[in-house]
């Protein structure tokens, strides 16, 4: 196994590991910093794909913007789900 | 010369323009969105006349297909982007009667929800059918939740679940085929659809079967339906009838037909179809809410239409298209009278509208429009369920001709049931004002014209058996 | 019971996409890809779709960056659907966050290293931004990626400025005239060549910054309207503030 398989590997671990957690949690705003680090960790591995585009726009949607505006919303109503 | 792109183009510029033109006056962007519906609806019908001849297709940014994105509109297409964009245009006459802010927004998503539709009907490129699909279902999610009520959010979280579920079922159909034929021209995946692995096949065709079939409201995927008509805002209800579900179906009948090159019984499809049939027309009689009630006919009703692709010899496809036409024509109108009905009595529930529909102006409409839903004879909707009864008959399948006169039948009783509630002696009448019964008589005229008189239908009609072969 | 029927429902979901995939042989040769086949002059071309993109892209568009040649160019009118979906997003957010009695709620300011280092990022995130759409038709990025930053450019303002408030009119404006360019853009292509979204524009010479022909009208065009549309879905989350 050569060091891409082996990174993108523990990486892909990472991800659904941060998957499971954003869907199983109680707490919904570390649901949403689950799914933020989600986000971030496939922008990882869309840059070493070579899709350097793509990284940049998930990057900057995935783990900023739709993590900020869930907050928000998280803010507005309640943070404990039932 | 009619170009097809004219008919997404344009509404997509005046939608662009109404938040600039909103700053002036905001009911200038209601009559903008009128007239564009109109400017729409007649560009329809010219291209409908231009397509009689050829096919016509429409190749985007002067790249050849399957390099670039090609637009490919038959008669049939033609045919129902017509119905479309003028059911849209009549809808938009009783639009005027939202008086809930922001107008603006609203009108902008109503017409970027026909312009979806009509684009999810012309196009010829598998991936500009899902852009098409998301643009049509991310402006239904807004408008179901219009109201800003328990029951608007209730039917559009749930049409939210369902609906990012169905596409995404569509976008891995689409990734299945692109990574076997490296095409996405729909003519070109149907030239070289037999090279695909058959398991792959399976899999696209009932990834993107199922993904269309949220939108056409399809048996296990529909349960967002009632509570999405329930909620919604009644000109939206109509729309959703209308506009959305006959782009999903006529959708379906591409994927069937033109790129898989299905021709003869589809069981999956038929089987899928009565299912439909069966929950919609038995929910729909146990239901004392006037819109719930309509909500599940209409589930029936597309079941219907499934059912005729699936049976798959011409005469039953052609009752299928004509099924699509007369039920967008039909359920525009009733939903239309219903947002009227509740209006007058002030409840939703079916048994306080005692003699609403006693004046003369709502009610001859709404019987013209349920009977016209029955089928009955003079109106639009008999032919549609005649050819599909009759395109079954002549293949020899008895059992689903019985059943599916089993299901015509609690129909007709629901149907006679609310006819007999709302015509019986009340204790008072109100009148409609324009923007109701405007659009109220030009469908029903529209109902009786095609009824009386369906020889331009059956013309067009008559291009089914190309379209089933897999051409446009 | 109901866990356990969804997790059996996804478990057989995943075994049946994986077994499909599985035939799909990924990584393959560019070579063996299936020839494409051109429905309406009915001819078998000799090269696979992606082939000819990566062979004759640069004649065909005169965008240097492969990836914009296809998203503008090719499919352009795919990236018009695109951008219609996030106008919708964020006018459907608009529309349902909209309130008639505006309730203020009381915010606290943050405190000054925050204010103070915010205000000094903002400029420069602004500018990465700008150079990603700008640059589209050269280098990595183009106005969709470009237009998230410039967003969350301004989401950096909202944290740390409680009280800021984007002027909803103008970027209502901003987002309908960048809308507003593409379509035009796309009708005088129907204009002047028949074809909408025709590239008529010169292409000029290859890797300078104006080549290309309209991209890069069109990249900047998109990268304004992501940009004001995700801005506009920020603060209309973030509600009323005092």
């Amino acid at each position: 196994m050569d060091l891409f398989t082996i990174v993108s590997l523990i990486l892909i671990t990472i991800m659904i590991i941060a998957a499971i957690i954003a869907a199983e949690i109680k707490d919904l705003l570390s649901a949403a910093i689950a799914s933020g680090v989600m986000s971030l960790v496939v922008s990882i591995l869309f840059y070493m794909l070579q899709a350097p585009d793509v990284a940049i726009t998930e990057a900057a949607i995935g783990a900023a913007l739709s993590m900020a505006v869930m907050i928000f919303g998280i803010k507005s109503t309640k943070r404990w789900e039932k | 010369m009619i170009r097809p792109v004219l008919l997404i183009a344009f509404p997509l510029f005046f939608a662009f323009l109404s938040p600039i033109i909103g700053l002036w006056s905001k009911k200038w962007v209601r009559y903008l969105i009128i007239f564009a519906t109109a400017l729409n609806a007649t560009l329809a019908g010219l291209l409908l006349l231009e397509v009689f001849q050829h096919p016509v297709f429409d190749i985007i940014g002067g790249f050849q297909p399957p390099l670039g994105i090609v637009l490919m509109v038959g008669p049939l297409g033609a045919i129902i982007a017509f119905i479309i964009n003028l059911v849209a245009f009549i809808i938009s006459i009783y639009n005027l009667k939202v008086e809930k802010e922001p107008i603006v927004r609203y009108s902008m998503l109503y017409l970027l929800l026909v312009m979806g539709s009509t684009g999810m009907v012309l196009t010829g490129d598998l991936f500009n059918l899902f852009v098409f699909l998301e643009v049509t279902s991310i402006a239904s999610y807004s408008l179901a939740a219009y109201n800003k009520d328990k029951k608007g959010f209730l039917g559009a979280m749930k049409y939210v679940i369902i609906g990012s579920i169905g596409s995404t079922f569509v976008l891995l159909g689409i990734t299945l085929i692109y990574s076997e034929l490296r095409t996405l021209n729909m003519l070109d995946i149907a030239a070289r659809i037999g090279t695909m692995d058959p398991y792959v096949k399976i899999i696209a065709f009932t990834s993107l079967f199922l993904g269309f079939g949220v939108e056409a409201e399809m048996f296990p995927l529909n349960t967002w339906v009632p509570d999405v008509y329930d909620g919604a805002p009644n000109p939206i209800s109509a729309a959703f009838a209308s506009l959305p579900a006959k782009a999903g179906i006529f959708a379906l009948a591409r994927v069937i037909f033109t790129m898989f090159s299905f021709t003869n019984f589809l069981w999956f499809v038929v089987i899928m179809g009565l299912l439909t049939v069966f929950f919609g027309e038995l929910i729909a009689y146990t239901q004392k809410n006037l819109k719930r009630m309509l909500a599940y006919s209409s589930i029936g009703q597309m079941g219907m239409i499934i059912m005729g692709l699936g049976i798959g010899t011409t005469l039953a496809v052609e009752g299928a298209f004509y099924q699509m036409i007369a039920h967008a024509l039909g359920k525009a109108l009733l939903f239309i009278a219903a947002g009227f009905l509740i209006y007058a009595a002030k409840s939703d529930k079916i048994e306080d509208m005692k003699g609403m529909a006693r004046n003369p102006l709502v009610g001859i409409p709404l019987l013209i429009g349920a009977l016209s839903i029955m089928g009955m004879p003079p109106f639009a909707g008999f032919y549609g369920k005649f050819f599909i009864l009759m395109g079954g008959f002549s293949e020899g399948y008895y059992a689903i001709i019985a059943l599916f006169l089993a299901a015509s039948i609690v129909e007709v009783a629901y149907y006679a049931r609310f006819i007999k509630i709302v015509f019986e002696k009340g204790n008072r009448v109100i009148r409609p004002d324009a923007a109701t019964y405007i659009p109220l008589i030009l469908l029903a005229i529209l109902i009786v014209l095609i009824g009386v008189y369906p020889k331009p239908i059956l013309a067009v009609l008559q291009h089914v058996s190309a379209f089933i072969t897999g051409g446009a | 019971m109901k866990r356990v029927l969804a997790l059996t429902l996804a478990i057989l979901l995943f075994i049946v996409f994986a077994m499909a995939f599985a035939k799909i042989p990924f990584g393959e040769k560019m070579s063996n890809y299936p020839d494409y086949y051109n429905p309406i002059e009915n001819q078998t071309s000799n090269m696979s779709l992606p082939q000819h993109y990566l062979t004759y892209g640069k004649n065909d568009t005169g965008a240097t960056n492969m990836v914009t040649a296809v998203v503008v160019d090719y499919r352009g009118f795919d990236t018009l659907g695109e951008v219609t979906v996030l106008f919708l997003a964020s006018t459907g957010v608009g529309s349902l966050m909209y309130v008639e009695d505006k309730v203020k709620r009381k915010v606290r300011r943050s405190n000054a290293v925050v204010e103070t280092g915010s205000k000094l990022l903002f400029g420069f995130i602004i500018l990465f931004g700008a150079y990603i759409f700008i640059h589209g038709h050269l280098t990595p990025g183009g106005g969709f990626p470009g237009g998230a930053v410039i967003a969350s450019s301004f989401l950096l303002l909202y944290l740390a400025y409680p009280k800021f408030h984007a002027e909803h009119k103008k970027l209502n404006v901003s987002e309908s005239l960048a809308g507003l360019t593409f379509v035009i853009v796309g009708l005088l292509g129907l204009i002047i060549a028949g074809y909408f979204l025709y590239n008529f524009l010169p292409f000029g010479l290859p890797t300078y910054l104006f080549s290309a022909g309209v991209i890069p009208v069109i990249y900047v065009a998109i990268g304004v309207k992501v940009g004001s549309e995700l801005t506009g879905i920020v603060d209309a989350m973030m509600g009323v503030r005092e």
